[in-house]
């Protein structure tokens, strides 16, 4: 009796500290994903109102994105300490893609966000999608 | 005997009672597992939600924004327009209506709804045309704003018109 009440409090202390490590493992992961998902709304936030917004007259025309500013955009962004890679499509109404952007990392984490945005294109403010992918560099 | 088998029942009574209390602890043990589990798993939530606010409020922008097709006006201009029923709009209301219809479809995320309001006065008008406005159950997401308009007068005067534009998406 005494041997299997030992056995008993030993298997308890082993999955109580089981336990704990699964559990400081899910949280690291959900603060983790948590973080890449706002670092994605971030960077996209930041080449919609400013690195691809339309300049015109020497005004920056929010939300309105300029696809001529994309080849020249550095596809890396440090946000909190820690450095993001992106990758980028531009959907456009009529059905054309413009993908931009280094390939996706293999064996990472990747965010996507999916934006509607606006594209001056011809002369015109046009509707489109603009996809942004992120991940830890 | 009788003290022999006193002391053997106190002996048995201490092992059920030591039992009892590992089983109580091993439940205790599955409910602190639970709930360690279940603590900030709503970070993630959280994110995508302030994503999905983004999105309404870029929705909006866009309508805000970009031109009817083969037009000069913006959607919001075009419908605001046709709200407060200047004499001749520049976008004909049924070709308007399936612009906007056509236009959220293509921009609205899946598994989700848009519906836009746009009210002058007494009068109010809802895009995509033939929907209703969503209750108060479902989780919305919603962004407003205002739609200012210039009405060319007859002779030299013009007139100012401030239609009000809110946009909600929903889960559908």
């Amino acid at each position: 009796m005494r041997i299997f009440k030992a056995v008993l409090a030993a298997l308890l202390i082993v999955i109580f500290i089981a336990l704990l490590v699964s559990a400081y493992n899910q949280y690291s992961l959900t603060l983790s994903t948590a973080g890449l998902v706002d670092a994605t709304t971030s960077i996209t936030n930041h080449l919609v109102i400013d690195n691809l917004a339309h300049k015109s007259g020497g005004n920056v025309q929010e939300y309105v994105i300029d696809p001529g500013k994309i080849p020249s955009l550095e596809f890396r962004q440090e946000i909190g300490g820690e450095n993001f890679g992106f990758h980028l499509i531009l959907f456009y109404n009529t059905g054309e893609n413009l993908d931009c952007g280094p390939p996706l990392p293999e064996g990472k984490a990747v965010a996507a966000f999916l934006a509607p945005v606006v594209v001056y294109e011809n002369n015109r403010l046009e509707p489109a999608k603009l996809e942004v992918k992120v991940w830890r560099v | 005997m009788a003290c022999l088998i006193h002391k053997g029942f106190a002996r048995d009574d201490r092992g059920i009672s030591d039992i009892l209390a590992m089983a109580f602890m091993f439940l205790m043990v599955i409910f602190a597992g639970v709930l360690l589990h279940a603590y900030r798993s709503d970070a993630i939530n959280s994110a995508a939600n302030r994503q999905l606010q983004m999105k309404a409020e870029y929705l909006y922008r866009t309508l805000e924004l970009a031109q009817v097709e083969n037009y000069s006006l913006s959607y919001f201009e075009a419908a605001a327009e046709n709200l407060i029923g200047v004499t001749e709009p520049v976008v004909p209301k049924n070709y308007l209506d399936n612009q906007i219809g056509d236009l959220l479809a293509y921009l609205c995320p899946p598994n989700y709804t848009v519906v836009v309001k746009l009210t002058y006065e007494n009068f109010s008008r809802l895009y995509p045309s033939g929907i209703s406005e969503p209750d108060n159950t479902a989780t919305q997401f919603t962004f407003l704003g205002k739609v200012t308009i210039i009405i060319a007068g007859a002779a030299t005067e013009n007139s100012v018109a401030q239609v009000d534009a809110v946009l909600v998406m929903f889960k559908s």
